[in-house]
């Protein structure tokens, strides 16, 4: 059955989230169907799929399976569900929006979804195989979930062991919460973009925020006696420590971490 | 995430989990939460504690200066060879008095 891009549906066994799709939504001329945990999905194909993430299901792999590369999924996140964002991504969603849902963003994704362009594609992850790619708002609670998905393709794709549990983990993470702390300043309105290439016994990792950069010959050795006390500065000391190479952009918004088996 | 227990005289701060930039400032409120109400003997047990960040790193070294500050002491213990790795990575684990166990710790106070 073809895809009917009109059509909505939205799986969440919330009422009040169902509601609040529906009624922005059905002015937009799109047709709504609520999914509320149940495992038979409509025959019907849905354009885009809106899946809570609050739900103990959120059966992203299952409307995957269901209606394969045809629907469009849009997670919906709040700050309960934050931390599921990233798996969901990884597992087949395209875009995300927080709940309470803001009218004008839902209309710009319907919109564009109904234009065939699928969403906001920037958000999308995904690429080659052995290619990570995650764009995220800069929000400190995003680092875990971040970590955990490079660190696992890492050992799936490049390398397993410490250097992977250990390094990398520590690497990557430093780099997340330097580009959310210091060069988005925690802004979430700004994005954290990272690419990781993995391959046999290497692994690549690129951090880009979108900060106006630093100099990173001005941080101070933290291991030294007089800045031992100090609660901060430790972050690129540990990355540069665990890694076999690193590199900043010119602009120092950008950084980019090696490590081989 | 971190659970608090009191046994002679010594406040034991647990972490589960994870100490990073997700959760430190919890530890950090629990702990200072304890100084002001008059605790002055604080043992943080990793024991349950797969992994810290520098940002969890960095707020042990503000908490053992606001300890030390207040008169009171702080020790750290249970830590695994990650974490031990990262103490000396930094050379915090100067900085530090770190047992291998939380009996250990308390008998050290």
């Amino acid at each position: 059955m073809s895809v009917s891009s009109g059509f909505a549906l939205i799986c969440s066994s919330r009422a009040e989230v169902a509601e609040s799709l529906i009624r922005e939504l059905e002015p937009l001329a799109a047709r709504c169907e609520v999914a509320s945990g149940r495992s038979e999905w409509p025959a019907e194909v849905p354009g885009v799929a809106f899946i809570d993430l609050a739900d103990a299901s959120q059966p992203v792999r299952e409307v995957r399976l269901a209606y394969g590369r045809r629907t469009e999924l849009v997670a919906i996140v709040d700050n309960e569900s934050v931390e599921r964002l990233i798996p969901a991504l990884a597992a087949g969603c395209g875009d995300y929006l927080f709940y309470p849902i803001n009218p004008d963003e839902l209309g710009l994704q319907w919109r564009k979804h109904l234009a065939g362009e699928g969403g906001t594609g920037a958000r999308r992850p995904g690429g080659l195989a052995g290619h990570l790619q995650f764009e995220f708002p800069s929000r400190v609670q995003f680092v875990r979930e971040v970590v955990a998905e490079v660190v696992e393709a890492c050992e799936r794709l490049a390398f397993s062991g410490s250097r992977a549990t250990l390094n990398l983990r520590v690497a990557v993470g430093e780099a997340l919460s330097n580009a959310i702390l210091y060069g988005n300043q925690e802004d979430p309105e700004k994005l954290v973009r990272v690419v990781a290439a993995l391959s046999a016994g290497s692994a690549r990792v690129t951090v880009t925020d979108q900060g106006q950069g630093f100099d990173p010959q001005a941080i101070l050795d933290p291991t030294r006696p007089e800045n031992r006390e100090r609660s901060q500065g430790r972050g690129l000391f540990l990355l540069r420590s665990l890694t076999d190479e690193v590199s900043f952009n010119e602009r120092g918004n950008s950084i980019t971490l090696t490590l081989r088996e | 995430m971190f659970s608090i227990t009191e046994m002679n005289g010594i406040t034991i701060v647990e972490v589960g989990g994870e100490l990073i930039v997700g959760n430190r400032q919890e530890l950090k409120d629990t702990v200072l939460g304890r100084l002001d109400a008059g605790d002055r003997r604080f043992l943080i047990d990793f024991s349950s504690s797969s992994y810290i960040d520098s940002s969890g790193l960095g707020v042990l070294v503000s908490l053992s200066k606001k300890i030390r500050e207040s008169g009171g002491a702080l020790r750290l213990a249970g830590l695994n060879e990650d974490l031990r790795t990262l103490f000396e990575l930094t050379k915090l684990d100067t900085l530090f008095q770190i047992a291998d166990t939380r009996a250990r710790a308390m008998g050290e106070f």
